[in-house]
C-alpha cells in the first residue's frame, strides 16, 4: 500500500510540476492593478457614485467576473436557466460594487507592497503585504491570477487566510439550497436596490 | 504510518512520543462522528458537504440563534457601553493584560507542536510584558522583537494530524468544530493561569477572566462582525465558512506554502473524490508532497489498489480544474 502512495506522490509532483510552467507575468500584473486602483479608489474628492463607477471599471479590467460568478454559484449553475444565468451574472457584479467600493473612501494612504508569488495547479498566486497608516496592522492580502482570455485576470483575492470567493460561494450554495436560484436572484436584486 | 479514520482523513503518527494521546483523541472524534459516513453518492451533493462540513446544521442553526440573541441582548450591548464609556487607554491596557495571560498556555502548545523558536518568543514575551510591562498591562515586547501569537490546544491536534471533525456551534462560545471542541475542554483544564488560580483558591478569578476576555473579545468584534452580519447573504453560512477558513490559516501559523490544496473548501473542490468510496488528500511528507487515499466508507478494498489510485489520481489531477470556463 505504501509503495503505491509513494507512486501515486510521484505522479502528483510531475503533473503539478508540469503545470507550473506557464509564466504569467502575475506580479507584475498586480503591481499595475493596484497602482492603479490605490489612487483612484481612495481619492478624497470624488462622490460616491464616482467612486463605485471606477470601481467597477478597475473590476471588470482586471477581474474575471464570469469565471468567479459561475464559480460562486457552483453546481447550481447548470440548473439555472440561461436568463437566470445573465441575470446572475450582472447582480453579482452589482452586489460586488455594492459591498467594497464605498469602503475603499476610508484606505487612503494604504501601500500595497508584493512579497512573493507562487504557483499552483492552473494559476499564480500573488502574495502581497498591505501596509496601513496610522499603526494600524498589516493584512496579509492573496490574489489569485489566472489567464482568462489571453490577459491575466483576478479569480480571488484571499485576506489573512480568507478566500473571498469561497466565503461568498458557502453564502450562495446555502441561500439556494433554502429558496433555490430564484431566492437568490431576489435578494441579491434586493441587496442591490433593484427589487 | 497512516491511519485512516471515516471523515477524519488520515491520521500520521510522527513519533512514539505523540502516539498515546493522538491515537486516544482520533478514537474520541471517530467514536463521535459514527453518523457521518453516508456522504451521497451524487459527486456534486458529495463535494457540497464536503466544503460545508456541517452534518449537524440545523441543531448548529438552532444553537446560534439563540447565541444571536443572547449576543443582542446581553454582549453586544456591553460590548458597545465599553467601547463608548472606556478611554483608549484603558481598552488597550485591558486588551494587553488578557492577551498576556494567553501567552503560558501558548508556550505549551508551541512546544508541543515541536515549534521552539515561537515558544521562545511566547514565553520570553509574558517574562517581559510581565516584569517590565507591570502584570501584562504594557506591551513593552511587541517593540523588542517579540510579536504576539496565540496557539490553542486545538491547532495542536491538527499539527499532529487530527482532522477538524464536523463543524459545531457551542452554546455561548459560538463557532468551532469537534477537534477545537475538545481543544477547548483540554484548555480548560491545563491553562497554567487557570491551574494557578484554582490551586490558590481564587477560582472567583477564573470568572473575572472569563467575564473580561468575553468583553474584550466582543469589543475587538464589533466593527468586523456588524459588517458581516449587515452585508451577508447568510449570515450563518458566512460565519461558518470564516471561522474554517481563520482556523486553517491559524493552524498553518499563517504561512500559505504550507497548505498542499489542505485548504479547507477549495481543497475539497481542488481534487473531488473520483470514486465515491475513496477520499484524496495531498499532504506534507518528508520526501515532498504525499497523495493519502483514505476510504470514505469503511469498507474492505475489494479491488486491486493501485488501479484504483492510478485512475483517482487521473481524474483528480486532470479535469479538476477550479473555475469551469463559460
Amino acid at each position: 500500500m505504501k509503495r503505491f502512495l509513494h507512486a501515486a506522490a510521484l505522479l502528483i509532483v510531475v503533473v503539478l510540476a508540469g503545470s507550473a510552467r506557464a509564466d504569467s507575468g502575475a506580479s507584475d500584473f498586480i503591481q499595475r492593478l493596484t497602482s492603479k486602483a490605490v489612487p483612484e479608489l481612495t481619492d478624497q474628492s470624488i462622490s460616491v457614485q464616482e467612486r463605485r463607477n471606477r470601481f467597477r471599471h478597475i473590476m471588470d479590467d482586471g477581474f474575471d467576473m464570469k469565471a468567479i460568478t459561475r464559480y460562486v454559484v457552483g453546481r447550481y449553475w447548470r440548473q439555472a436557466s440561461p436568463p437566470q444565468q445573465q441575470e446572475l451574472l450582472s447582480l453579482a457584479r452589482d452586489y460586488v460594487v455594492q459591498l467594497y467600493a464605498d469602503r475603499f473612501k476610508d484606505y487612503s494612504g494604504v501601500k500595497v507592497n508584493i512579497s512573493g508569488e507562487r504557483k499552483e495547479e492552473g494559476w499564480t498566486i500573488v502574495q502581497t503585504v498591505i501596509d496601513q497608516p496610522a499603526g494600524k496592522p498589516q493584512v496579509r492580502l492573496d490574489w489569485r491570477v489566472e489567464a482568462s482570455g489571453g490577459k491575466p485576470a483576478v479569480t480571488d483575492m484571499i485576506i489573512e487566510g480568507v478566500s473571498m470567493v469561497t466565503t461568498q460561494r458557502s453564502e450562495f450554495a446555502s441561500v439556494i439550497r433554502q429558496n433555490g436560484v430564484d431566492g437568490l436572484i431576489n435578494l441579491l436584486k434586493q441587496r442591490t436596490g433593484k427589487a | 504510518m497512516h491511519i485512516a479514520f471515516p471523515c477524519f482523513g488520515a491520521v500520521r503518527m510522527p513519533g512514539l512520543r505523540q502516539c498515546g494521546l493522538a491515537l486516544a483523541m482520533a478514537t474520541l472524534l471517530s467514536v463521535g462522528m459514527a453518523g457521518c459516513t453516508s456522504l451521497p453518492q451524487d459527486p456534486d451533493e458529495r463535494l457540497e458537504q464536503l466544503e460545508t462540513n456541517d452534518p449537524l446544521e440545523p441543531l448548529n442553526r438552532h444553537i446560534f440563534a439563540v447565541n444571536q440573541a443572547i449576543d443582542v441582548i446581553i454582549l453586544r450591548p456591553i460590548a458597545v457601553v465599553y467601547r463608548d464609556v472606556m478611554p483608549e487607554f484603558g481598552k488597550r491596557v485591558v486588551h494587553n493584560f488578557v492577551t498576556n495571560l494567553r501567552l503560558p498556555f501558548t508556550t505549551i502548545n508551541d512546544l508541543l507542536q515541536g515549534q521552539w523558536n515561537r515558544a521562545g518568543v511566547a514565553a520570553k514575551r509574558f517574562v517581559v510584558n510581565s516584569t517590565v510591562g507591570v502584570a501584562g498591562l504594557f506591551d513593552v515586547a511587541t517593540d523588542n522583537g517579540l510579536p504576539y501569537h496565540e496557539e490553542d490546544f486545538g491547532q495542536t491536534l491538527a499539527s499532529w494530524g487530527i482532522g477538524e471533525g464536523p463543524y459545531l456551534v457551542l452554546p455561548l462560545l459560538g463557532p468551532s468544530n469537534f477537534r477545537d471542541a475538545i481543544g477547548l475542554g483540554v484548555q480548560l483544564v491545563s491553562d497554567p493561569v487557570n491551574i494557578a488560580a484554582n490551586v490558590t483558591d481564587h477560582d472567583e478569578l477564573l470568572w473575572a477572566r472569563a467575564g473580561i476576555e468575553a468583553v474584550d473579545s466582543r469589543y475587538q468584534l464589533l466593527g468586523v462582525l456588524g459588517d458581516l452580519e449587515q452585508q451577508s447573504l447568510d449570515y450563518y453560512a458566512a460565519l461558518r465558512s470564516l471561522y474554517r477558513q481563520r482556523r486553517a490559516d491559524a493552524i498553518r501559523n499563517g504561512n500559505e506554502s504550507d497548505t498542499d490544496g489542505l485548504r479547507p473548501g477549495i481543497a475539497a473542490f481542488r481534487s473531488p473524490p473520483a470514486d465515491p468510496a475513496w477520499d484524496l488528500r495531498v499532504r506534507d511528507g518528508e520526501d515532498g508532497p504525499l497523495l493519502a487515499a483514505v476510504p470514505a466508507a469503511p469498507q474492505e478494498l475489494t479491488q486491486d489498489g493501485a488501479e484504483m489510485i492510478r485512475a483517482a489520481v487521473n481524474e483528480a489531477v486532470g479535469p479538476a480544474l477550479p473555475m469551469p470556463r463559460p
